[in-house]
């Protein structure tokens, strides 16, 4: 079974110049996303899963796999620990 | 017959139940117009006993896209799109707070937001001076004059088609309230601190944006409704000039702000 991730559904979210900004009303927390992370986030539809995400970062940044694959994870890290993403069995 | 009051050129009917109205009601005077209510009626009922002695609880707020509920000791409000109750206690400051986040909310409604910022009017135009407590807003206000003044701690932002503008609201801080209630268009907001000399430095979009979410007045959990804040304070950033000044107190300010823009 693949995982795939998926925005928290109770936030409200902006990228602006490239830079990602999240905000949990819930808390009304802000997040500040820079480019990288943003670009991530932009990608986070409900149906990646982390390879395709790190695949999509790849294609951006032209960056190698293993890079990819690292910062993606590390993200989606961060991203469950905040309660900012879901996993979604898939 | 409710009275009409109008902040942010959003205008709301208050109705008052029972014969007294909140202590302080008075002072409102210059926000009222002789209009429909265009957001609804608010119906107010006093007497409410808040269940403890001295300071406000803390403010618990639910809602949802067109609903909102607010509450705390000193008051209940309850938002539907047919009707607002609130349910105050028996104080000047407690129907104030109330109208607070009650309008904060309805300006979020229509392109607007509530913002903790000094509105000060020069030439015809409007200038927010966004800043925490102590970053000067109330000096700066005082030096400037009072008949410049829309607010000294909270100003009304709304867009009227594709341009903001500023309105004065009866909200506000150090200075006592103002006698008239008047709007400018948006010329720039700038983010205010303290400084040896007067230091304006122009701020990207992004960083606008997120500086100025950091002084819109917020309460509601509601995921849309928060959007909504998010799309407005987006296009502020995105329309008008945002400025970092660090301000030389007692010192003219409009100078090397107009040197800026």
């Amino acid at each position: 079974m693949i995982t795939v991730y998926r925005k928290s559904p109770r936030l409200a979210h902006r990228v602006i110049e490239g830079e990602g900004f999240i905000v949990d009303p819930a808390d009304q927390k802000l997040h500040h996303l820079n480019p990288v992370a943003a670009a991530i986030w932009q990608q986070i539809n409900g149906k990646r899963d982390e390879a395709a995400l790190a695949g999509e970062l790849r294609e951006k940044y032209d960056v190698d796999r293993g890079t990819a694959s690292r910062d993606v994870k590390e993200f989606l890290n961060v991203l469950l620990r905040e309660g900012l993403v879901e996993k979604v069995p898939s | 017959m409710p009275q009409v009051i109008s902040i942010g050129g959003v205008a709301l009917g208050v109705s008052f139940k029972g014969p007294s109205v909140p202590l302080g009601w008075e002072e409102y005077a210059p926000f009222r117009v002789e209009k429909p209510a265009d957001a609804g009626v608010l119906s107010v009922t006093g007497g409410r006993r808040p269940a403890r002695r001295g300071g406000a609880s803390e403010l618990k707020a639910a809602g949802g896209v067109k609903t909102a509920s607010y509450s705390r000791d000193d008051f209940s409000l309850r938002m539907s799109p047919k009707a607002c109750t609130l349910s105050v206690a028996e104080n000047p400051y407690s129907f104030d707070s109330a109208l607070r986040v009650l309008y904060s909310r309805l300006l979020a409604d229509r392109e607007g937001l509530l913002i903790h910022a000094a509105g000060l009017i020069q030439r015809g135009r409007g200038f927010l001076f966004a800043g925490k407590s102590g970053s000067g807003k109330s000096t700066l206000t005082r030096w400037v004059g009072r008949e410049k003044a829309l607010s000294d701690e909270l100003t009304a932002l709304r867009f009227d088609g594709k341009a903001p503008s500023i309105y004065s609201t009866p909200f506000w801080g150090e200075l006592s309230r103002g006698k008239d209630s008047r709007q400018a268009p948006l010329a720039a907001v700038c983010f205010l601190g303290q400084g040896a000399n007067n230091l304006v430095t122009r701020l990207s979009t992004a960083d606008a944006f997120r500086s100025l979410l950091g002084t819109v007045l917020w309460f509601d959990p509601s995921p849309r409704a928060t959007a909504r804040v998010i799309e407005c304070a987006a296009r502020v950033a995105g329309s008008v000039p945002c400025l970092s000044f660090a301000w030389k107190k007692d010192s003219d300010p409009w100078p090397a702000l107009e040197r800026a823009l």
